[in-house]
């Protein structure tokens, strides 16, 4: 029992140890329509088939389909970088994301809840296998891959939502048939540059030239006063050393500017000049009034 | 029973209270500037996001690399100080050593590649090494590396002037670590 506990406890310690916790974020590809193709594995015709499929079904179904492919996942998983991208995408409870990561030959599927009633990921998973689209994409043979599969999705689609979406000329080479004569060419032309990356670290060249930018802008002022600053302090001086010139002249003080600034700080309930409000008023019109009566008295 | 103090005990306390404001507004000031300094390290798009993609594009020559050469001790290394890379928050200093032992690493695996005949037969992996490898150049002498040590000299150099810097610091505003 007692071995079992501590084999149990060490186990746990180990799987946490081993479970790095990623604080860093992946490149994601920003959105784009029903096909977003960075690592540009398919071929125009390809492409543009998709995109036709996409819409047909978004406007049969309500099912929007979205096609990401990229060529590294920068060290995610394929499913987590799939479910990354639809959160971040904002896709929402009827979007079907397909996901392929060119280089590392991997793909995954991420849906919404509506999607995932009707078509679950371990449904479209099993399409992949069976369609022949998981070999054909592990084989670089990108346009015969999602041809396959969108094949294979149509007839899914339509028994489980109940559609008859119809492909007409879509996909044309696999549903003839012309695919399997040129199966073994592998569609492998590498970009030098990876837009993705470079786009990527644009952006953080641009943030360093708008912090120069900016930095040189504000004049370097922070920590000390600025120029609106000192404007304001001069204003106020002022008004506290003019009016008490001026305001001798009427014999009075001229501190009440002080007083604004006390008040203004919240200290007025301190300021009191012996003067203790309406009750002390009362107890010296009550004096007075005793004084004049004793007066009267005297007098008389 | 409410307190009394007379007009100068009033005006003490107020202009004790201005001078705490000035003082405090000042501070104020260099947190902020502190904080936009911060942000060019660690913010979205900062000094460790270019880290990050550099230990993101090791991860990816894993990728490239466990294709051709298996269980190289290398290899592991490499996804080892990727991964120490991208998981561990620490000081800019910390950063700047892992990032080195990520670039010796980085280069190990990628000399290995360039010397494996089975790598050389494949023209997508090359093409895919040659990728990676410009793109963790890039990253590695991104403008951002001079623009925060540019900032962070500029706000050590306001934090070191008299009386307002030591007040700045007396409220617990700290220099800024240089990325060298």
């Amino acid at each position: 029992m007692n071995n079992k506990f501590v084999r149990a406890v060490v186990a746990l310690a180990l799987s946490l140890l081993l479970a790095v916790p990623s604080l860093a974020e992946a490149r994601y590809p920003a959105q784009g329509a029903a096909l977003t193709d960075d690592a540009n594995a398919l071929s125009q015709t390809v492409a543009e088939d998709v995109a036709a499929y996409a819409q047909k079904a978004e406007d049969t179904a309500d099912l929007k389909i979205r096609v990401a492919l990229v060529y590294f996942l920068d060290g995610e998983t394929p499913q987590a970088y799939a479910d990354k991208l639809f959160t971040r995408w904002a896709l929402d409870e009827n979007s079907l994301l397909i996901l392929g990561a060119a280089a590392e030959d991997t793909f995954a599927f991420s849906s919404g809840e509506s999607v995932r009633a009707k078509l679950s990921n371990r449904a479209l998973s099993g399409l992949a296998y069976t369609s022949g689209f998981a070999d054909a994409f592990t084989a670089q043979r990108y346009d015969e891959a999602f041809g396959k599969f969108f094949i294979a999705l149509n007839s899914q689609i339509n028994k489980q939502y109940g559609t008859q979406i119809k492909l007409g000329g879509l996909f044309e080479a696999e549903q003839s048939g012309e695919s399997q004569t040129a199966k073994t060419t592998a569609q492998t032309v590498v970009d030098s540059a990876y837009s993705l990356w470079t786009s990527t670290l644009n952006a953080v060249t641009g943030k360093a030239h708008d912090y120069e930018g900016t930095h040189r802008d504000s004049g370097n002022a922070s920590g000390r006063f600025s120029g609106g600053g000192w404007i304001v302090l001069a204003v106020i001086a002022l008004l506290l050393l003019g009016q008490r010139r001026s305001a001798r002249r009427g014999r009075r003080c001229g501190c009440s500017p002080l007083g604004w600034v006390i008040g203004g700080l919240g200290l007025g309930a301190l300021y009191r000049r012996g003067n203790c409000g309406e009750t002390c008023r009362e107890t010296r019109r009550e004096t007075r009034r005793e004084q004049r009566f004793e007066r009267d008295r005297r007098g008389r | 029973m409410k307190p009394k103090f007379s007009v100068w005990w009033s005006l003490l306390i107020c202009a004790v209270l201005v001078v705490f404001g000035l003082v405090y507004g000042n501070a104020s000031g260099y947190a902020d500037e502190r904080a936009r300094v911060n942000a060019l390290l660690e913010g979205d798009g900062g000094l460790m996001t270019v880290l990050n993609y550099r230990a993101s594009d090791g991860l990816n020559l894993c990728v490239v690399a466990d294709r051709h050469l298996t269980g190289d001790a290398d290899v592991e290394t490499l996804r080892y100080a990727a991964n120490a890379e991208l998981s561990q928050e620490s000081s800019v200093q910390a950063a700047r050593a892992r990032d080195e032992a990520l670039a010796d690493a980085f280069s190990r695996v990628s000399n290995k590649l360039a010397a494996d005949a089975g790598f050389s037969a494949s023209a997508r992996d090359v093409q895919y090494r040659q990728m990676i490898a410009a793109d963790f150049e890039a990253c590695g002498q991104s403008d951002i590396f001079a623009a925060y040590n540019k900032a962070a000299e500029a706000f050590n150099k306001q934090l070191s002037v008299p009386a307002l810097g030591d007040a700045a610091r007396f409220f617990g505003v700290k220099p800024c670590e240089l990325y060298q």
